[in-house]
């Protein structure tokens, strides 16, 4: 079987903090076209992956690969660091901090499209930047409003709408949906499961929600105090778990009313 | 409620604080122009000559219409203050911005130098001014800046740290773009609230000081019309029981303080209080 190029993977990703290990000989890939999920108790180091991963935090050991390119030092210059935006973006968990307060939901998404689509003159990001607000389910009334005027589950809509607009292969959803009602966590996985529909992004899933992982995910991951404890696909790691851990974390996980319109990514 | 937009919040008190402050911006930059008569015009035959006609509060010891030398020293007397606040915000916002984004080494040389700093009072420091570079308000402003700054640098930098670990900086940055267009167009627009409501306290205490360097002969120069000089050069007067140009020139400082901390302080708590 050959192995499928991939579009994201970290190998021996290790991150310390202090005397804490948080990150722990971490090794993934996702395939082109492809989603993984992480999950794990609070505190077993996700998020220091994402960040990783991003480039808000210097691995202290261990590679990370996007597009066929390393990102685990920092970037030199502007062009690699645009690129790399490009590359991988990621949508936050706080819907409240994720925004900046002072700019309207226009303004944020048109100085990405500055950024990444440079070419784009100020009429076609203006098309633009309505597409987007389109495809993240946002009318022009919201579009024009700051974050405040906005619910926690529109702000995530923009945050989506703002990491899409640099066109980036990868989005790292860290508990995106967590910190909104159940109603709306719904809304906005169907919407992340019709984006990668209509743009073939990846996901890099973190989420304790074991449906929302079933759904949006091919690939899991389980960590324990920052190392994998279980892998495999998605679904059968969920339904047939090996780790003790991961059958007590089924077991403890309660189930989301959250049920897709359609199969994401099908394939 | 209603109100200016940069007011809001601060009631009325905040709008007549604002007026007070605009008045006072006002004659400095016309306050030749308003004036009725020479503000330096000397005759010593209407030495100490109380009100009178247009001469709405009298003569100074050199026979000089008060008034005019109140309306004509409002320049240097609110130039000051506006010189120490800029080059100090500037400054201290630079540092504080640079120290909470960058961290670790520069955090912690900046708060090393900025505590070497904060060991000279102001006034220490434009005396030393004064004597190396002469006496003068520039080198007495500048020197007040450099002695104000670590205080705006470090009220600045724990607000500059909480702006820095809100998600959006985080997102900005994943985004690719440069540190100092982040800083310039997201974090410090976020601060500046803070900023403003700092800079109108700093004016006050500036004002104060310059005050009482021109007062000791090591700012403005008598005998160019200026509040502090004003409040000086009436000692003679006060003695001989003529105290209209020290308490009148006194009192201008003393209303536009009170007008700009008064402000300073409710800008600061609305900033503080701000939604987030
Ligand atoms: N900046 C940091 N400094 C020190 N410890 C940290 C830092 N970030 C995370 N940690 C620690 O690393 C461990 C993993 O945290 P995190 O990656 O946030 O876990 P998760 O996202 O799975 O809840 C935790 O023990 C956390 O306290
Ligand atoms: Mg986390």
């Amino acid at each position: 079987m050959s192995e499928p190029l991939a579009i994201l993977g970290v190998v021996g990703l290790r991150k310390e903090f202090g005397p804490l290990v948080a990150v722990d000989d971490v090794d993934f890939a996702i395939p082109v076209g492809g989603s993984l999920a992480i999950v794990g108790e609070s505190g077993s180091g996700k998020t220091t992956v994402a960040r990783m991963i991003v480039g808000l935090e210097r691995p202290t050991a261990g590679a990370i690969i996007a597009c066929g390119r390393d990102r685990s030092t920092p970037a030199r210059g502007a062009a690699e660091r645009r690129r790399r935006g490009g590359e991988v973006q990621i949508v936050f968990q706080d819907p409240y901090s994720s925004l900046d307060p002072r700019q309207a939901v226009t303004a944020a998404i048109d100085e990405v499209l500055r950024l990444h689509a440079a070419d784009l003159d100020a009429d076609a990001r203006r098309a633009r930047v309505g597409e987007l607000g389109g495809l993240v389910g946002l009318d022009e009334r919201q579009m024009r409003a700051r974050p405040g005027a906005l619910s926690g589950g529109q702000r995530q809509r923009v945050a989506i709408a703002r990491a899409l607009a640099a066109t980036p292969r990868v989005i790292v959803l860290d508990e995106s949906v967590a910190a909104l009602d159940v109603s709306i966590q719904a809304q906005v996985l169907n919407l992340l499961a019709d984006v990668r529909v209509a743009t073939g992004v990846s996901f890099l899933l973190i989420s304790h929600d074991l449906a929302v992982v079933r759904q949006l995910t091919e690939q899991v991951i389980v960590m324990q105090r920052g190392r994998i404890v279980e892998r495999g696909a998605t679904a059968a790691v969920l339904d047939d778990p090996q780790e003790p851990y991961t059958q007590l974390l089924r077991a403890s996980v309660p189930t989301a009313g959250w049920k897709p319109r359609r199969r994401a990514g099908a394939r | 409620m209603t109100g200016i937009p940069g007011l809001r919040g601060t009631g009325v008190v905040g709008h007549l604080c604002a007026a007070v402050m605009v008045i006072a911006a006002v004659v400095a930059l016309a306050g030749s122009a308003l004036s009725p008569h020479d503000a330096n015009a000397i005759s010593l035959s209407y030495s100490f000559v109380g009100p009178g006609g247009d001469h709405l509060f009298g003569f100074d010891g050199n026979g000089r219409d008060i008034l005019s030398r109140l309306l004509v020293g409002a320049r240097t007397a609110i130039a000051g203050p506006s010189i120490v606040v800029v080059l100090s915000m500037t400054v201290g916002t630079t540092i504080a911005v640079a120290a909470a984004w960058l961290g670790g080494r520069f955090d912690a040389i900046s708060a090393i130098i900025l505590d070497v700093l904060f060991a000279f009072p102001g006034i220490l420091l434009a005396v030393i001014a004064a004597a190396v570079f002469g006496a003068g308000l520039q080198a007495a402003s500048i020197a007040l800046a450099i002695a104000y700054m670590p205080y705006i640098a470090r009220v600045l930098r724990g607000a500059a740290l909480r702006e820095r670990a809100q998600q959006y900086i985080a997102a900005l940055e994943v985004q690719g773009l440069a540190a100092w267009v982040i800083c310039a167009r997201h974090l410090v627009p976020n601060m500046i609230g803070l900023v403003v409501a700092q800079g109108t306290i700093l004016f006050g205490f500036a004002m104060v000081d310059l005050a009482a360097i021109s007062f000791i002969g090591l700012g403005v120069q008598a005998p160019q019309a200026d509040w502090g000089v004003m409040v000086a050069g009436g000692q003679t007067g006060l003695l001989q029981g003529y105290p209209a140009e020290s308490l009148s020139a006194g009192l201008a400082i003393i209303v536009v303080v009170i007008a700009v901390n008064v402000l300073g302080e409710r800008l600061t708590e609305r900033a503080r209080g701000g939604t987030r």
